[in-house]
Formats: C-alpha cells, structure tokens, sequence
C-alpha cells in the first residue's frame, strides 16, 4: 500500500518548493501566501509507493477560508501516514502555532525547518537538536529552494511511517487547563477516533463549531462538557479559545528562548526592512507601484530602443509570420501542385498561417512581459503592492485580499478566481470572482500589442493604460457594489506577512514565463486554428450579386459586380464605395453586419470588430486571430500582397479605426465576459447559476458603460466625436458612475455577523 | 505528381488537423464551460499543462 505523506505548513513557508524538489513537479511557486488553493499530489522521486501530498498554507486548524478547509478535512479525515511539518526557519514562533496543533493529531511527524540558508544568512543560529528534543520530533534542516536536506527529510518521513512512531510529545498545557481537556476525552472516548481523542477535546473546549458537529454528543454530555468549559473560563478569566491560544504562545516562547538565537538586536531593521520602509510608504508607495508596472510594459509591449519585447514581436510578425512561413507554405503547395487562387491555397495561407501567425507573433512581447512579472513576484515586491493596495482599498471599504486573486489574474483569470477561496467573506469572495478578470491576462495581450503597436505607434502609455484600467475597474467596482445589499458589510481583514526579499531564482522564473507562454502557444495551436478555418471560410464563401461560390473569384467577374451592386453593398456596410473589398459580400460580413449596430455607439461597428469581439468569448487570443485573417487580403488598389515590403495585416487594421476608437476596443475587449474557460472557473466558484450570470452580466455592462465614455467623452475631448447624442449620454453615464461611487449606499446591521465562506459552502 | 494527388495530400493533412484540433476543442470549451478548466492550478497559468494530460486522458 502506499505511504502517504502530507506537506504542511503556513502560507509561503515552502511546501510547493519542497513539493517540487521531492515529486519533480513544476508546480507554480508564487513569492505571496495563498498560492496553493487545491491539494496537490505527486509519487515521491525514487519511491514509487510513496505519495507526497502538497496542502494550502494554513495558520491553524481552524480554518476561515475555503482553501483552508482542504487542508484541515485532508489531515483530519483522510489521516495521511506521516507529515512533514515545513517551517520557516525565519519565522520560528509563528510557524510554530502550527506545529503545536499538528502534534495534537497523532500522526508520525517530521518538522522541516526550511529557509535555513536565509537563517544562516541572518547571521541568526536556531539550535535544531534542541528543538527537536524539546518538541519531541525530529527536526531536520532544510533549504528547499537550493534542495538541501528534502531527501533526507522525505527519508525520515517514511522512516515514521513505516514505524508509525510518534515521538514524545511533551506536554503544551498547564495543569489546570489539561485536566479539563483529559475530562473532556473521558466524556467523549468512544465517540470519537482514539488517535483524535486529543484532538477533539481541545477542539470542544476550543467550541470549534465544526467539531461539535461532527461528534454528535448526547445532551446531558454536552451540558457537562460546557460546564467543564465555563468553570474553566471563570478560573482563568478569559474566553477558552483564547486560553489556548495564550498557552500554546507560551510554550512556544519558552522554546524559541531555549533553541533560537538572533544576531539582529531587537527593533534593529533588516534589509528587506529598510527596503519597504521606501516601497511600502504611505505616499510613496502607490507611485513607486505605478512607475515599476508603466516601465514593465513599455520593455515589453512599448515603442521604445529598450522595448525587447516589441522588437521581437515586430520581427515575428514582419520576417518569421511574414515572410519566412508564408514563402515556406509557397513552396510546400507549390510542390504539391497547389496553386495561388485556389481554395486550399487561400485556406492555408489567408486562413490558417495568417490566422496562428497573427497570434503566435504577439507571444515575445508576452514572454518578456511574464518575464518581468516573474521577476517581481519572485523578489518579493508583488506580496508589497498587495500590501499597498490593501491600504487604498480599505479607504472605499473593500479588502486588500481581494488584490491576491488579481496579481493570480494577470497570469491567467481561471487561477485568479480560484484564488478568490482566499478571502473568508462570501460577500467580498463573489465581489472578487466578479471583478478578478478585469485584469489583463496573457490572452489580452496581443489585443493590447495589438492596438498600441499598431494604432498608437508602440505607445507605452497605452499598453500600460491596459493594466491601470483593469485595477481602476476593479475598485470602482468595488466602491459601487459595496454600497448595495448584497454585498455591503465591512471588508474582511486583510493579514499578511511580506517574505523577506531575496534574489529570484532563474530555474523558477524562467519556467513560470515559459509555462505561460507555452499554455498560451498550445492553445494558438488549437482553438486559433480551427476558428481561423470557420472564419476563412465563411469569409471567403458568400452571395455577390446573386451568386453564390468564392467572394474573391467573383468579383473579378465584371459581369457579376455591377456598378450598382458596388454602390449597394457601400451602403449596406456604411462605407465608401472605394473601400468595398470581396470579403464585404462573404456571408460572415452579412452575419457581422446585422449584429454590428451593437457596437456602433463604442465607435467601432463595423462587422470585423464585431466578428472578432465575438469569436473573444471562446478565448481572447482569438480576437488578434480573427483580425489576422480578416485583414489579410489582397490590396488590388496598392498591387501589393500582404508581407511586400514589411506591409502587413497591421497597417490596415490601423487604417480602418481612429485612434480613440480602436481604444474603445481594446477596453471592450479587455473588460467584457471573459473566456468560456474563466466563465467555468466563475461558474464553479459562485456555485450558483444566478451568480453566474449576474457576473457576466456585471462585466458585460460595465464593459459597454466604459468603452461608451471612452469613445463618445474621450472622442468629444480630443475632437475625434463631433457633439451629439452620445455625448450627452456619456456624460450622463459619466455622472451615474459618480453618483454611485458617492452615494451613501447600505448599511448592514454590523452586529449580526456576515456568512464566511466556509459557511456559504457547506 | 501529378496535380490531384498533391490536392489530395493536402486535402487529408487538413482533415487530420481538422479532425485532432477540432475534437481538442469541443472537448476543450465542455471541459471549460463545466468549470474544470485549469482545475488544480496554483497560479499563473502553471496547471495548464496538468489540464492538458487530463483532457487528453478524458
């Protein structure tokens, strides 16, 4: 049988590091708490009847959040064959609340002091034989990151095991509050696990809702219990769980006196100290975050000398997409027999090279942009900007948690809002998974490449807007929802340790940018490719005048396109006659076309973007891909085919919009219903058909209500959009928004406490 | 080679492509759709490739 083995510990202390480093995974490894929300698990490297279980960070065996429900429920219930207890060698006595309870559960247990190259680095000595002697387990020393001692504690672990030896615990309780708790077990000793007798009597004395739940006692046993408790409460004048709470602090600090000495003289700054004593100041802070994330885009998505990541993108598009793999393809189909002209010809090459390849060349800017990010998160800053962000959320009443789930969401939105399970609040978790993919993720990116490189000349301005327009629509939205019903209250607390910062690992942060950009390329590789199919042909099939075959074919025929059709089809389009082109009578244009008045007002109404907002649902690469095939036809007034002379899709995109908006587009597309795949993610965590679509719904709205200001307000401001109706309208929406942030809103009865998570979900 | 042969090598490299990515895709958006999406992802996109052994075991 195999031998199960649990990683448990406090949120970033290590445990997918080590989980990693045993299992030889590649699990993300995130620098700020609350990464891992699922349990995880891999077969240990070497031992195939060993399985290594990665568990959600957690403070104690109460839990407040739902990721903390899975660690408790696994170690509880599941009952693993050993645990490895990973604490952070930086951090003893908070690390150690955990260990005390963890001993409580009667499995074989190995404590992990990782981290301990940082210790050392301190300057710090934490003497490990003597804290293993006085805890009565093995302690084993441990850098995880550098793979020091993961195989000799993963040995020692299974040592345990297969012993199922305990170690001797000494006692953590005084006297007085112990002799309640061996009452408590000889009340409840037969209705309970024996290995968890302990367990469950602290547990009660603790009045842990969920154990008394589960331990059903009759009621002259749970009187007596309670009397036990109170008279215990009267002695010590203070609440039971508190009481435990303070002895547990107790003997930890009797430990940590004994066994850890620090060089650092108390109230002396470290390093890390000093450094957010700068970025996490309370005027500064906000700038320096601002300043940091405008330059992260400009290297990667600007039009800059520096900007690495445009350069390749521009090469990728222009040489590799332009040139290289069409002329391959020529030669290939020319081998073949396939001609220019002919239906398979224009499939591959107007379809599918044109369609992936329009995706595909975005992906530098975005693996340099990932990179950045990766960097960031790695040193530690991200856990910081979460930290300042708590501070300007919590002046409107929301929570700096729910900022966590939207550092996830720049990666990927189905992550962020599994990351909302972090925040104990319903109210606050269902505000989070409605507003987290607002932030742009690696999807986004070619649309926001896309319309600053091409429109707004590689404007970092732009690019970045991207990002600061993601996070002002998350606390605007914020602001707004709080004050109605159904989500009023005050916001969760918001406890976070900053890790101390340290120099990223280049292993770690180049396999988190590729991991992304590979799940993005993969998925170029599929859905990319089958919509460019659907979408070239219904772009190259349609009726011109009548008769129905090859769009392009038939427009050569003069006897087909008549003057007046031309004129006809102008008019039908809302274009000039000039700008008629054959794929304007393909029967996708006639679709796009009938739905396009929905887009009208945000200024871009024609049937591509409209065709290309659409195909965003399913995933929103597919905008750039939709557009790759959209704008890739033969230039008949210009001679010119697409690739000549560096000319590329691009330049026609960029004629077709004015710069305010193609703006209007990017934020459409940035903040409307996201992917099928963050909807399912959306889906799952409301739990809750109606939430659903309220979200989506939510996003849309909010989506359409922007994009609208942006084009008629922006246009009125920067002379693009003569005064109108729309204007009128979008100074009217403009004063709505100000009305709802300012308004007074709901106020929930504070005294009648708000539904955790972990309640909503049971 | 004569010409139609050429068509036809083309024509089944499509169908093939057309035939693996289309059924990639479906199985994709209802695995999607029901929430399973990138079930078990840590973070940043990192679970993606654990979803896609489970699609391909589906």
């Amino acid at each position: 049988m195999d031998i199960k083995i649990a990683l448990a510990g406090n949120p970033n202390s290590g445990k997918t590091t080590l989980f990693n480093d045993l299992t030889g995974s590649q699990q993300y490894v995130g620098n700020w708490p609350g990464v891992t929300v699922e349990k995880k698990e891999g077969k240990l490297k070497g031992h195939k009847d060993v399985v290594i279980q990665d568990l959600p960070g957690i403070y104690s065996l109460s839990p407040y959040t739902l990721e903390e429900v899975v660690s408790r429920t696994y170690l509880v219930n599941e009952k693993p064959d050993a645990i490895i207890n990973i604490v952070d060698g930086t951090n003893i006595e908070r690390n150690l609340y955990l260990t005390t309870q963890l001993l409580e559960l009667n499995i074989p247990t190995v404590i992990a002091l990782n981290m301990i190259d940082l210790v050392r680095k301190n300057g710090d000595k934490v003497d490990a034989k003597a804290l293993s002697e006085k805890l009565g387990v093995e302690v084993v020393e441990l850098s995880a990151l550098k793979g020091e001692g993961s195989a000799e504690v993963a040995e020692k672990a299974i040592k345990l095991a297969k012993e199922k030896n305990l170690g001797s615990r000494s006692a953590i309780l005084d006297n007085d509050v112990e002799g309640v708790i061996q009452n408590i077990e000889a009340e409840i000793k037969g209705s309970v696990d024996d290995n968890l007798l302990r367990w469950n009597a602290i547990k009660l004395f603790e009045r842990d809702s969920k154990a008394v739940e589960a331990i059903n006692l009759p009621s002259d046993k749970k009187q007596k219990i309670e009397t036990l408790i109170e008279n215990c409460e009267k002695a010590l004048d203070d609440d039971s769980e508190s009481i435990i709470t303070n002895q547990r602090y107790n003997y930890i600090t009797g430990i940590v006196k004994d066994t850890v000495k620090k060089a650092r003289a108390k109230g002396e700054l470290s390093v890390s100290d000093k450094i957010d004593k700068i970025v996490t100041n309370r005027i500064l802070g906000l700038p320096i975050f601002a300043v940091i994330m405008f330059l992260i885009y400009a290297i990667a998505m600007g039009g800059w000398t520096v900007s690495i990541g445009t350069a390749a993108t521009d090469f990728t598009n222009d040489v590799i997409f332009g040139e290289w793999v069409p002329g391959l393809f020529d030669v290939i189909l020319g081998a073949l027999h396939v001609e220019e002209g002919t239906v398979l010809y224009g499939l591959i090459q107007d379809g599918i090279v044109a369609g992936v390849g329009a995706v595909i060349g975005f992906v530098p800017q975005m693996l340099v942009l990932f990179l950045l990010l990766s960097i960031l998160e790695d040193v530690g800053y991200m856990s910081r900007v979460a930290f300042v962000m708590d501070r300007i959320f919590r002046q409107f009443g929301l929570s700096g948690k729910s900022f966590i789930p939207c550092l996830v969401a720049t990666g990927c939105g189905v992550p962020g809002v599994m990351a909302s399970r972090t925040i104990e609040n319903e109210r606050d978790r269902r505000m989070t998974v409605m507003t987290t993919t607002f932030m742009p993720c690696g999807a986004k990116l070619p649309i926001i490449g896309l319309i600053a490189g091409a429109i707004f000349g590689g404007s970092p301005w732009v690019a970045a807007s991207a990002y600061f327009i993601g996070i002002a629509s998350i606390v605007i939205s914020g602001i707004i929802l709080k004050k109605f019903k159904a989500f009023a209250g005050e916001p969760a607390p918001f406890v976070m340790e900053l890790p101390a910062y340290h120099i990223p690992s280049v292993g770690g942060v180049l396999r988190a940018t590729w991991e992304r950009g590979w799940s993005f390329i993969k998925r170029a590789g599929s859905v990319i490719v089958i919509s460019s199919i659907v979408i070239w042909f219904l772009s190259a099939f349609g009726s011109v005048n009548g008769t129905f075959g090859l769009v392009d074919n038939l427009f050569e025929d003069e006897s087909i396109v008549t003057d007046e059709y031309v004129a006809k089809l102008a008019d039908r389009m809302d274009i000039s006659e000039d700008d008629v082109n054959p794929m304007d009578a393909s029967l996708l244009a006639s679709v796009g076309n009938a739905v396009s008045f929905v887009f009208k007002p945000l200024g871009f109404g024609s049937w591509k973007p409209t065709v290309a907002t659409v195909t965003g649902l399913v995933a929103k690469e597919e905008v750039v891909g939709t557009f790759g095939v959209l704008y890739n036809y033969d230039e008949d007034a210009a001679g010119e085919e697409l690739g000549d002379e560096g000319e590329g899709i691009w330049e026609r995109v960029a004629a077709d919009y004015t710069p305010i908006a193609a703006f209007a587009f990017m934020v459409f597309n940035l903040l409307c219903a996201p992917c099928f795949a963050a909807i399912g993610a959306i889906k799952r965590e409301m739990n809750n058909r109606k939430w659903t679509w309220a979200a989506i719904g939510y996003m849309t709205l909010w989506a359409y209500v922007l994009a609208f200001i942006v084009y008629n307000v922006g246009g009125l401001i920067v002379g693009e959009v003569a005064f109108g109706v729309g204007s009128i309208i979008g100074i009217a929406l403009v004063i709505g928004i100000i009305y709802l942030l300012v308004r007074k809103g709901y106020k929930p009865d504070e005294s009648v406490k708000s539904l955790t998570a972990v309640n909503a979900a049971a | 080679m004569p010409p139609v042969l050429g068509h036809m090598i083309v024509i089944a490299i499509l169908a093939i492509i057309v035939y693996f990515c289309g059924r990639n895709v479906i199985r994709g958006i209802k695995h999607e759709l029901s929430g399973g999406g990138c079930t078990g992802c840590p973070g940043g996109c990192a679970g993606c490739s654990k979803c896609a052994k489970k699609l391909s075991q589906d």
